[in-house]
């Protein structure tokens, strides 16, 4: 049973802070997984365990966090928690643990420590509890091998500055260490000053095995100790550290190996305020092959060019202060980055080179600070910074050249692929939208843009054909009209249009012009063909548009019985009317006659607008009856589309695939086919249910339906609708497209409960 | 697609009492050999749209058999479709425009 929690409480309040740390970091990961009651668990059984009511030797529970850590992750693979193999595992790490002396963390500052702990996190979570202790004590001591500045005296904003920056620029402790040293003038603005590094002999004095590490340590230190020495003497002549630098050189030169030898990566200590700027590099002994201590020096004082040559290695002062046996180096040394001396030179190299641009750069600076009035002060400014872009041109290496030519050069290629397509293709003629009002309701902004892109856009896409213009996916057409885009009155051409734009299309006045010219002679198979070969000329392709509408609209029953009944009893018929009458008699040489006159007359743009002049008025989303995939299928070779166009071109506009072939014959069809599908392919008997399934049905949404479905459904049906979409065709093909945009209009507003 | 008013020799607008009398007077042959006619036209929702397929199966075969339209794509094989829907030709010559 639990401990009362206030009980429990009472007992973790009793305990060291230290512990009640250690017990939070432990539980409140549980307290989150599992809630309070196991967080209470938790708590409790931590604290039975320090109070040593378990008295297992190998309990976890004894160890640090971190030391607990490293043995949880050397077990993990050895089986759960509660198997002998992972209690042999346990009892086995912290026996192996207890054999290594323990780290002196508390010589070393709390952000030294959480970079020492980073430093052999690897070790932590892959190496087991006693080769991560080794670590820290590897860590530690070469730490402590080291003079550490003295940053008790800064203040917290300056203290966080550079424990940030070096921070971020150190990948070990030494390295951290080192960078604050060398970091400390240039934030606290004066020299640092150094804590005696006696606690490291301290440290060391009972460890063997790091007896190399100690004697490292001790060069390590004897270099930074000289090298903060030397922020107290007198800056040596130019010349002096020349001649210097020759003779380190030599002396490089001769004690240099043959071989090339691996170093690792140089631990630079600049001392600060020194402006004989020396690159201390100093090898730590951390190397699994034979390594040497180098103390580097670069004879940071040549302002010659001869500073940023390939010949620069001359310059540098390699020192070599002793030789590591490797033999007892501690596991943690295999983390240590080895680099060869080439790479070592290399670097060196890239930083003289900086530093004697830097010099350069200063002395610009000085002569421009020193102009006597503010024209020549500008221009020394503008030479400064034009040295400066020189010198970062001269940096660039072949990439860097490559790429700037890559950047200049893409402009032109650009520009002379868009001449090149232009001149390709022939241009496309702009069919401006004779409904400029329905286009700007759909997309405000749409005719200009389509105004003074479209030429390019065809070019640029292959868009030749009008048909093809009209099948683009007009994104542009996607945003909904709203309220206050709407026009104030409905045109004389929204009211010339009936409730019933099919059974009501409008003639306009001006006359649809066909591009073709029309055929002499036609062998009729209707008497439909000789009322047809009547018509004007201009008037023919209009006409046979008009059959094909109703013969597709009434093929599905959509039409009045009464409507059958006056036609077939009046004398005096419109000419809208003729056409409805020999569709509604099924006369199927009409029809065949239709097809022809079209086939042999009409425009491809004219043919394939037709077919989505249909689709667009008839046919709705998710509900494409028999009668219209057959015919839809059939007008596409019958107008020279093919079946794999028209399955693309369909499935652009409504966003789902054109159904099979119907197989209405076939029982095996009929069963693949959905019960509530089947009833919405009666569009006289959707007409007769409530107005919100009607609207419902017009979208072609499901029951369910959601404010995005209406709203993507709107925008392909606008698009389906678009005037544009019918540019070869007339001012009625348009205008009746134009009054089915305006039902799906009303179907959106109605389910989105817009008030119009 | 499969001719079942050919079948049951009556015309696409035969009246639901003469497509019953047909129905009724087939033989198990017959109903064995057509295995779908019989549920098919029995089914008023089925038979309506079969009735609305075949009028453009009608249409189509007679588009393929005009002179002006032979040699057209024929991507869905409608050739084979309509194979068993061959209205009979009725051409007219109404020749030059404004003649009646």
């Amino acid at each position: 049973m639990a401990m009362p929690l206030a009980a429990q409480s009472t007992s973790l309040d009793e305990l060291p802070a230290a512990t009640q740390d250690e017990i939070s970091r432990v539980c409140l990961p549980v307290q989150y997984r599992e809630g309070a009651g196991a967080y209470r668990n938790c708590v409790q059984t931590e604290i039975s365990l320090r109070d040593g009511s378990t008295n297992n030797p190998s309990d976890l529970a004894r160890l640090s966090f971190d030391d607990k850590y490293a043995v949880q992750q050397a077990c993990a693979k050895a089986g759960g928690q509660s198997s002998s193999d992972y209690q042999s595992c346990v009892t086995t790490q912290i026996s192996e643990l207890n054999a290594v002396e323990a780290p002196k963390l508390e010589l070393i500052s709390e952000d030294e420590l959480y970079v020492v702990q980073q430093s052999c996190f690897d070790a932590q979570s892959k190496q087991g509890a006693a080769n991560y202790r080794r670590c820290l004590n590897g860590e530690v001591n070469s730490l402590l091998a080291i003079p550490a500045a003295d940053t008790s005296n800064l203040n917290m904003l300056k203290k966080n500055a550079l424990q940030l920056r070096c921070s971020s620029n150190a990948s070990n402790a030494v390295q951290y260490r080192q960078c604050v040293a060398s970091e400390f003038e240039s934030i606290a603005g004066q020299a640092p000053s150094f804590l005696p590094v006696s606690t490291a002999a301290v440290v060391t004095a009972n460890q063997p095995t790091l007896d190399n590490n100690q004697r490292n340590n001790q060069t390590v230190n004897d270099v930074v100790q000289e090298v903060a020495q030397s922020q107290q003497t007198q800056i040596e002549p130019a010349t002096t550290t020349e001649s210097s630098s020759a003779n380190n050189a030599q002396l490089a030169d001769n004690e240099a190996p043959q071989e090339e030898p691996t170093m690792s990566l140089p631990r630079n200590i600049v001392p600060p305020g020194a402006d004989q700027r020396q690159l201390t590099d100093v090898i730590d002994n951390k190397t699994s092959t034979d390594t040497v201590n180098i103390a580097e020096v670069v004879n940071s004082d040549s302002s010659e060019q001869e500073a940023a040559s390939s010949e620069s290695a001359d310059n540098l002062l390699l020192a070599q202060a002793s030789t590591v046996d490797t033999a007892a180096q501690t596991p943690d040394a295999a983390d240590a980055r080895v680099i060869s001396r080439p790479e070592l030179v290399e670097t060196l190299n890239k930083q003289a080179q900086a530093k004697a641009q830097g010099v350069e750069l200063d002395a610009a600076d000085a002569a421009a600070t020193s102009a006597p009035d503010a024209g020549a002060d500008l221009m020394s400014k503008a030479s400064v910074l034009w040295q400066k872009f020189l010198n970062s041109l001269s940096s660039l290496d072949s990439t860097g050249w490559l790429i700037i030519a890559g950047i200049l050069a893409l402009p032109a290629l650009l520009l002379g692929l868009f001449s090149f397509t232009r001149h390709l293709k022939p241009r496309t003629a702009v069919a401006p939208s004779s409904h400029p009002d329905l286009a700007s309701r759909i997309e405000p902004g749409l005719q200009t843009r389509r105004l003074r892109h479209e030429e390019q856009a065809a070019s640029l896409f292959d868009d030749e054909s009008p048909a093809s213009t009209a099948d683009i996916d007009h994104d542009a057409i996607t945003r909904i009209a709203t309220k206050s885009e709407r026009p104030l009155e409905r045109t004389g051409l929204d009211n010339a249009l009936a409730e019933d734009d099919i059974d009501n299309p409008v003639r306009s006045d001006a006359p649809h012009q066909s591009g073709q010219p029309v055929a002499e002679t036609t062998h009729w198979q209707s008497a439909f063909g000789g009322w047809l070969q009547r018509l004007p000329d201009t008037e023919k392709t209009s006409a046979c548009i008009e059959f094909l509408i109703y013969w597709v609209a009434y093929g599905d029953d959509r039409y009045e019985p009464e409507l059958k009944k006056r036609l077939f009893t009046a004398t005096d018929l419109s000419s809208h009317d003729e056409i409805k009458r020999w569709v509604l008699k099924q006369d199927v040489f009409a029809f065949s006659d239709v097809i022809a006159w079209m086939r042999q007359n009409a425009t491809q743009a004219e043919l394939d607008q037709s077919v989505s002049l249909i689709w667009a008025l008839l046919v709705t989303e998710n509900n494409v009856t028999p009668v219209q995939t057959t015919l839809i299928r059939y007008l596409s070779d019958a107008f020279g589309t093919g079946k794999e166009n028209i399955e693309s071109r369909f499935e652009k506009a409504f966003g789902h695939p054109l159904p099979t072939m119907p197989r209405t014959d076939n029982l095996a069809w009929w069963a693949k086919q959905d019960d509530t599908q089947v009833q919405d392919w009666n569009a006289r008997a959707i007409a007769t249910r409530p107005e919100q399934e009607q609207m419902i049905a017009r979208l072609g949404l499901p029951a369910k339906y959601n404010e995005a479905q209406v709203i993507n459904a709107f925008r392909r049906a606008a698009r389906r609708c678009h005037p544009d979409r019918f540019t070869a065709l007339g001012d009625r093909e348009r205008a009746m497209a134009e009054q089915r945009f305006i039902k799906f209009e009303e179907a959106r507003d109605k389910l989105l409960g817009v008030s119009v | 697609m499969r001719n079942y008013y050919d079948v049951l020799d009556l015309a696409r607008s035969a009246s639901s009492k003469a497509l019953n009398d047909a129905l009724g007077g087939l033989t198990t042959e017959q109903i064995e050999e057509e295995g779908d006619l019989k549920a098919i036209m029995e089914t008023t929702e089925w038979r309506t749209h079969y009735r609305r397929a075949h009028l453009q199966y009608e249409a189509i075969a007679a588009a393929m058999n005009h002179p002006a339209l032979q040699g057209t794509l024929d991507t869905h094989l409608w050739s084979k479709r309509v194979i068993e829907f061959e209205p009979e030709q009725n051409t007219i010559d109404f020749g030059a425009p404004g003649t009646k």
